[in-house]
C-alpha cells in the first residue's frame, strides 16, 4: 500500500484512507464496538422480563435516568428494545456484513484494484460513522432514547405525549436512519459499479463466488428499498414538526386532549416501513447464505451443488422480497384480499429457500469435510436456516399468524433466521478472512469453543421463545406477569435469560481470540484454507505492507 | 500451504452431531407437549393448523438435521462427486412447492372461514360490542335494545365525567347504550360476538390467547371481526401492540357467562 500512495502518514493510511481494505476494516471495527452496546441493551431487556421487580443495583446507579430506586422504568425498557433492534439490524449486522466484508472482499473477488469510486466509498463509511454517533446520542436526549420500537409505528412515534422517547430521542433516531440510508446508498452504487464494470475481463458472472453474487443482490435491494424509508422518515419528521398529517388520522384523543390535524393513515407508514423492512431482512440473510455456500465449497473441495440454481434462487428471493412486506401486517386490519395476496407471495419465496437447503445437503453428502472453524459456523447457519425457515412458514399462514403475531414466537423466529444467520455469518467471515485482513490466523481451538458454546446458548435462548409465544406471551412487555395466564412462564423466561447471559459471556471468547490473534496468531501463508477464489490468489496484506 | 483440520467422523464432528441430536430431541419433546392455552372459542381451526404444521415442519426439521448428523459422523469411503443434476433439482423444487401450496390453500380456507363467522343462527343475531382502546385501558360498549350505537365525538371526551369514549348523550340512540366499566367485558357463551374495534390514540391490539383472536386497533380505521366464546369463565385480554410505557399493564378481563344470564350480568356490572 505504501508503495502505491506516496508514503502517506499514519492518519491518512489508517483513518482517512481511500483503500477499500481499510474502509472495510473500519466498518467491521465500528460494527463490533456497536455490537457490544446492542448486546448490553438486550441483556438489560432480558433481565427485566425474567425478574420484573429486580433491583438493578450498580447498573441503576450508572444510568439514573432509566431507573427509579433501582427498579427499571417502563419507558426506559421501551427505549432499550427499540435501540437494541435498531442498532443490531442496521448498525451492526448490515454494517459488518456489507460495509465490512463487502468493501474488503468485492474488489479482491472480482480482481479489481479497488472499488469503482474510492472517495465515495470513504464518504459512505464516514456518513455511517456519523449516523452511529447520532443514534447513540439518542440515549442522551433529555427524555430518553427513541422508544417506539425499531418499527417506529405512528401515532406512537409522532405524538410527543405518547411516550417520553417520542421527543428529541425520536428525532435523533429518524436523522440517524436517514444518514444510514445515505451511507448505504453510496456503498450500494459502488458495489454495483465495481462488480459489473471492474470485473476482470476473463471472469464471467457465473464464475463469481456466491458471496459476491449476494453482494450484487444486496446492493440492488438496498438501492430500491431504502428510498421508501427515507421518504417515510422525512414524512414522519414533518408530521412531528411541521404540522402535516401523513400518518395521523382525525379525531385522536391523547390523555383527554383532542389532537389537532388529521386525514392521514398510520397504515401508510407500515406499508412504507415494511417495503424497506422486508428486503432488509434479506439484505442481512443473503451475504450469510452466499458465504455459507462458498465455505461449503472450499471445505468439501467441490463446487457447490447446483451453483446456477443457487444464483437463480438468490435472484428470485431478492425479487420476491419486494412483494412480501404485507405479511408483517396480517392482523393490522388491511383488506383480507391483500392478506391473501401476501400469503401467496410469502409461500413463493419459501420455495427457493428450500432449494438452497437441498443443494447444500447435496454439496455435503458423502464428502470428506474439513471442519475448520469457519466451516462449523457455516454448518451452524445451515441448521439455523432450516429451523428459522420452518417457523417462518408457520407465520406466513394467515390463520396461524393470528395467534402468533406480536408474540415471543416472532421474536424467537427472527432471531434465529435473520439475526442468527447474519451473526453466524459475521463470525464465519471474520474467522475465514482474518488471514486476509491481518496476515495471521485466528486460534482454531478458541474458535471451536466459541462456536460450540454459541451454538448451544443461541438455541437455548431463542428456541424457548417459540414456546412462550405459543402460550400467548406478547412481545415488548415490561412485566409479562401482569397477566395471570403468563405467570406459569416465569421459569421459562428465567431460563431464557440465563441462556442469554451465557451467550453474551461466550462472546468474550471471540473478542479475546480476535485481539490476541492480531499479535499472536499463526502467520498465515497466502492461501491457508486451500480456497480457489480470487481473493486468495494475491499475497496477504502483511507481505504487501512490509 | 494448506492446514490440517478435523474431519467428519472425528471428534469435533461427533461433538457437533451430539449437540444437534440433543437440540432436535429437546425441540421435538417441547413441541409435542400441548402448549396453546385451552381453547375457549370456536376457532379450533387455528389449533388444527398449528398441529398440522408441527407435523410437517417436524418432518423437514428432523430430516435436515439427520442429514447433518449423518454427514458429520460418516467418513466417506470413496470420493464420489455427484454432478449437478437438473432432474433431482426439479424434483425437490416441485416437492417443496407442492407442500407449501397445500399449506397455503389450507390457510386460505381457514382464514376465510374464520373471517366469515356464523351470522344468524336459529334466529339469533350476533351480539355486537364496540371496543375502544386507549392508553392504557379498554372501553367496552353495547348498543342496548335499539341495536344502534349512539354518536361519539372526540370533543366530548371527558375523563372527569367518566365519559371516556366521548359519547354524545343528546343523541337519542345513545340513551340505551351500555358502557361497561373500563377493562371488563361480559360476553355470552355460545352466541356469536361481533367486535367493532377502534382506537382513540395509538395502535393497540386486541388479543385473547384463549379465543385465538387478535386484531390491531388502528386509529382512524374501524375493524370488525367475530368469534363465538364457547366456555363460560374468566379470560384475559392483552394488548399485543407496543402502545407506550403502560403497554404491559393494558390488561382487560373478559367474563364469559351462560347466554341466558348475560343481560343480568351486564346490568349488575353497570350498576
Amino acid at each position: 500500500m505504501s508503495g502505491v500512495r506516496n508514503s502517506p502518514g499514519a492518519l491518512a493510511r489508517y483513518v482517512f484512507s481511500l483503500d477499500h481494505r481499510v474502509i472495510g476494516l473500519q466498518y467491521l471495527m465500528t460494527a463490533m464496538g456497536l455490537a457490544l452496546v446492542g448486546g448490553l441493551l438486550a441483556l438489560l431487556v432480558r433481565i427485566q422480563i425474567a425478574w420484573p421487580d429486580h433491583d438493578f443495583g450498580f447498573v441503576a446507579r450508572m444510568l439514573p435516568q432509566g431507573f427509579d430506586e433501582g427498579i427499571m422504568k417502563p419507558e426506559f425498557y421501551a427505549a432499550l428494545f427499540t435501540m437494541h433492534g435498531t442498532i443490531m439490524i442496521f448498525f451492526v449486522l448490515s454494517a459488518a456484513l456489507i460495509g465490512g466484508f463487502g468493501n474488503f472482499l468485492i474488489p479482491l473477488q472480482v480482481g479489481a484494484r479497488d472499488m469503482a469510486f474510492p472517495r465515495l466509498n470513504a464518504l459512505s463509511y464516514w456518513i455511517y460513522a456519523l449516523s452511529s454517533v447520532v443514534i447513540l446520542s439518542s440515549f442522551f436526549a433529555p427524555s430518553g432514547a427513541a422508544a417506539s420500537g425499531w418499527t417506529a409505528y405512528p401515532p406512537l412515534s409522532v405524538l410527543k405525549g405518547a411516550i417520553p422517547g417520542s421527543n428529541l430521542g425520536q428525532d435523533l433516531w429518524l436523522v440517524a436512519m436517514a444518514l444510514f440510508i445515505v451511507s448505504f446508498t453510496l456503498g450500494g452504487l459502488n458495489f454495483l459499479a465495481t462488480i459489473l464494470a471492474l470485473r476482470r475481463p476473463d471472469l464471467s458472472l457465473m464464475d463469481l463466488p456466491l458471496f459476491t453474487w449476494s453482494m450484487l443482490f444486496v446492493a440492488t435491494l438496498g438501492l430500491l428499498a431504502f428510498p421508501s424509508l427515507t421518504a417515510a422518515s422525512l414524512m414522519l419528521l414533518l408530521d412531528r414538526h411541521a404540522g402535516t398529517s401523513f400518518f395521523m388520522p382525525m379525531g385522536l384523543v391523547l390523555s383527554g386532549e383532542v389532537v389537532p390535524g388529521g386525514g392521514g393513515s398510520p397504515l401508510l407508514w407500515q406499508h412504507l416501513f415494511w417495503f424497506l423492512g422486508h428486503p432488509e431482512v434479506y439484505i442481512l440473510m443473503l451475504p450469510s447464505l452466499g458465504l455459507t455456500s462458498d465455505l461449503f465449497s472450499v471445505f468439501t473441495g467441490r463446487r457447490v451443488f447446483g451453483y446456477r440454481s443457487m444464483v437463480y434462487a438468490m435472484a428470485f428471493i431478492s425479487g420476491m422480497s419486494f412483494l412480501v412486506w404485507g405479511h408483517h401486517m396480517f392482523v393490522s386490519g388491511m383488506s383480507p384480499f391483500l392478506g391473501s395476496a401476501f400469503a401467496v407471495t410469502t409461500t413463493l419465496i419459501a420455495v427457493p429457500s428450500g432449494v438452497k437447503v437441498f443443494n447444500w445437503m447435496a454439496t455435503l453428502w458423502n464428502r470428506p469435510l474439513r471442519l475448520s472453524t469457519p466451516m462449523l459456523w457455516a454448518l451452524g447457519i445451515f441448521s439455523l436456516f432450516v429451523t428459522g425457515g420452518l417457523s417462518g412458514i408457520w407465520l406466513g399462514q394467515t390463520q396461524i399468524d393470528i395467534q402468533l403475531h406480536d408474540t415471543a414466537f416472532v421474536v424467537g423466529h427472527f432471531h434465529i433466521i435473520m439475526a442468527g444467520a447474519a451473526l453466524f455469518g459475521v463470525f464465519a467471515g471474520v474467522h475465514y478472512w482474518f488471514p486476509l485482513f491481518f496476515g495471521r490466523l485466528m486460534d482454531e481451538r478458541l474458535g471451536r469453543a466459541h462456536f460450540f458454546l454459541t451454538f448451544v446458548f443461541y438455541y437455548a435462548t431463542f428456541f424457548p421463545m417459540h414456546l412462550a409465544g405459543l402460550r400467548g406471551q406478547v412481545r415488548r412487555v415490561y412485566d409479562p406477569y401482569q397477566y395471570e395466564y403468563l405467570k406459569p412462564l416465569a421459569s421459562m423466561n428465567a431460563f431464557i435469560t440465563w441462556a442469554a447471559v451465557l451467550l453474551a459471556v461466550t462472546q468474550l471468547l471471540f473478542f479475546f481470540n480476535f485481539f490476541r490473534s492480531l499479535r499472536a496468531g499463526t502467520r498465515a501463508g497466502s492461501n491457508p484454507w486451500g480456497a480457489g477464489t480470487l481473493e486468495w490468489s494475491e499475497p496477504g496484506p502483511a507481505e504487501v505492507i512490509t | 500451504m494448506s492446514l490440517e483440520f478435523p474431519r467428519n467422523g472425528g471428534q469435533v464432528a461427533r461433538i457437533l452431531a451430539t449437540l444437534t441430536a440433543l437440540f432436535v430431541a429437546w425441540s421435538a419433546y417441547a413441541l409435542a407437549t400441548p402448549s396453546l392455552p385451552p381453547l375457549a372459542a370456536d376457532r379450533g381451526r387455528i389449533d388444527t393448523a398449528i398441529a398440522l404444521n408441527i407435523v410437517i415442519s417436524g418432518i423437514v426439521f428432523l430430516g435436515a438435521h439427520i442429514v447433518l448428523i449423518v454427514v458429520l459422523l460418516r467418513s466417506p469411503r470413496e470420493a464420489r462427486i455427484p454432478r449437478d443434476n437438473v432432474r433431482v433439482e426439479v424434483l425437490w423444487t416441485a416437492l417443496t412447492a407442492i407442500v407449501l401450496v397445500a399449506l397455503l390453500l389450507n390457510s386460505e380456507i381457514d382464514a376465510r372461514a374464520l373471517a366469515q363467522g356464523r351470522g344468524q343462527v336459529d334466529g339469533e343475531a350476533p351480539a355486537v360490542v364496540e371496543v375502544v382502546a386507549q392508553q392504557f385501558v379498554w372501553n367496552f360498549r353495547l348498543p342496548g335494545d335499539d341495536g344502534i350505537f349512539g354518536r361519539t365525538d372526540p370533543q366530548l371526551v371527558d375523563p372527569a365525567e367518566l365519559n371516556f369514549i366521548g359519547l354524545d348523550k343528546k343523541d337519542p340512540a345513545a340513551e340505551d347504550d351500555i358502557v361497561l366499566p373500563q377493562g371488563l367485558l361480559i360476553l355470552p357463551a355460545g352466541r356469536e360476538v361481533r367486535i367493532r374495534l377502534r382506537s382513540m390514540d395509538v395502535i393497540h391490539s386486541f388479543f385473547v390467547a384463549a379465543f385465538r383472536v387478535k386484531r390491531d386497533a388502528m386509529p382512524g380505521l374501524a375493524g370488525e371481526f367475530s368469534f363465538t366464546p364457547t366456555t363460560p369463565g374468566s379470560f384475559e385480554l392483552a394488548c399485543a401492540e407496543h402502545c407506550g410505557l403502560g403497554h404491559y399493564r393494558m390488561r382487560g378481563v373478559i367474563e364469559v357467562v351462560p347466554k341466558t344470564e348475560w343481560a343480568t350480568k351486564v346490568r349488575e356490572a353497570t350498576q
